[in-house]
């Protein structure tokens, strides 16, 4: 096995469940037809849980434009699309 | 009971900005494998994609952390079958879905165990998460449990009150370590499964801990 690029690029959250949602993972009875394995099933459990199920592709296109008056740097921003901070001390930490 | 804060100095966590910093990252990998010949009837990215799913997932890569799904394919080569052998052996490109915690992540956990070292949290997909007495907020005490032997509670103190990690609310700890121990060769029998990842986290600051903990804070700022 050889790794060619360890850092091939950073997926925010939204987009790993966006993937797992493409491939049929669901939270409803259906998910038992899907292809998706047990264990990336824990993975979905896990972020729809957090603030990435109820987000948008056009949602996340949004933000980042408005973000760019702010200059942030592209971590800062990725890391708030996922945190979503709704509080003073989310955006503290 | 409210916390006012104890450190409002400064700064937020200083993000390393000249490279992006995830929970989630992409990897390319090249590998060479088998494809057994009872998969030939499938066609062939299918049968690469299950091989693929079977050799990877969920399982630790050292450094590149643990892989959650099998993103996509880039290439596919080879489809030589070998003397004597019945399948026939690709090499393929492919990109996997890594969970890899950078070092000053904030992450939200539940509590799975929590004993006279510290706390053990989990996160569904991954459970060897620990947060070692050390990095608790200061003064932390762990009161044992009369029933259980190694269980307890840990309880932690400020301004002569007493705040309790219950296990019930989600734990927010800050990522302090990414560790792949070495593969050990023997282990006693009482020994935990082996780990091949650990993340030791740190909720020795504010904000974090127990949700429960802050909720308050904001409701003192106002006033």
């Amino acid at each position: 096995m050889k790794i060619l690029e360890a850092n091939a690029g950073a997926l925010t959250n939204y987009e790993v469940v966006d993937f797992l949602r493409s491939k049929g993972a669901a939270i409803d009875s259906t998910r038992v037809l899907a292809q998706v394995s047990p264990s990336e099933y824990k993975v979905y459990d896990y972020l729809v849980q957090t603030a990435a199920c109820n987000q948008t592709r056009e949602h996340i296109n949004e933000f980042v434009d408005k973000c760019k008056i702010y200059g942030l740097a592209k971590a800062e921003v990725l890391n708030i699309i996922n945190i979503r901070p709704t509080s003073i001390i989310d955006i503290y930490t | 009971m409210p916390l006012s804060w104890r450190r409002l100095v400064g700064s937020a966590v200083p993000f390393p900005s000249h490279h992006l910093v995830q929970m989630f990252y992409l990897s390319r990998i090249e590998h060479t494998f088998r494809v057994p010949p009872s998969l030939l009837n499938l066609p062939i990215e299918e049968a690469i994609k299950g091989e693929l799913e079977k050799l990877f997932l969920d399982k630790v890569i050292a450094d590149l952390g643990l892989c959650v799904s099998v993103y996509d394919i880039k290439s596919i080569e080879g489809g030589f079958i070998f003397p004597s052998d019945g399948a026939a052996t690709y090499t393929v490109v492919f990109r996997l879905i890594m969970f890899r915690p950078f070092v000053g992540e904030i992450i939200a956990a539940k509590v799975k165990e929590s004993n006279a070292t510290g706390l053990r949290l989990s996160i569904g997909f991954f459970d060897d998460i620990y947060i070692p007495a050390h990095l608790f907020p200061k003064p932390s005490s762990f009161k044992p449990d009369p029933n259980k032997k190694d269980k307890g509670t840990w309880e932690w103190e400020y301004d002569e009150e007493p705040y309790i990690i219950d296990g019930i609310d989600e734990i927010k700890f800050r990522v302090h370590n990414v560790s792949y121990p070495p593969i050990p060769i023997e282990q006693p029998k009482e020994a935990k499964p082996f780990a091949p990842m650990v993340i030791t986290g740190s909720i020795d600051e504010d904000g974090l801990g127990p949700v429960s903990w802050w909720v308050d804070a904001e409701e003192t700022k106002e006033s």
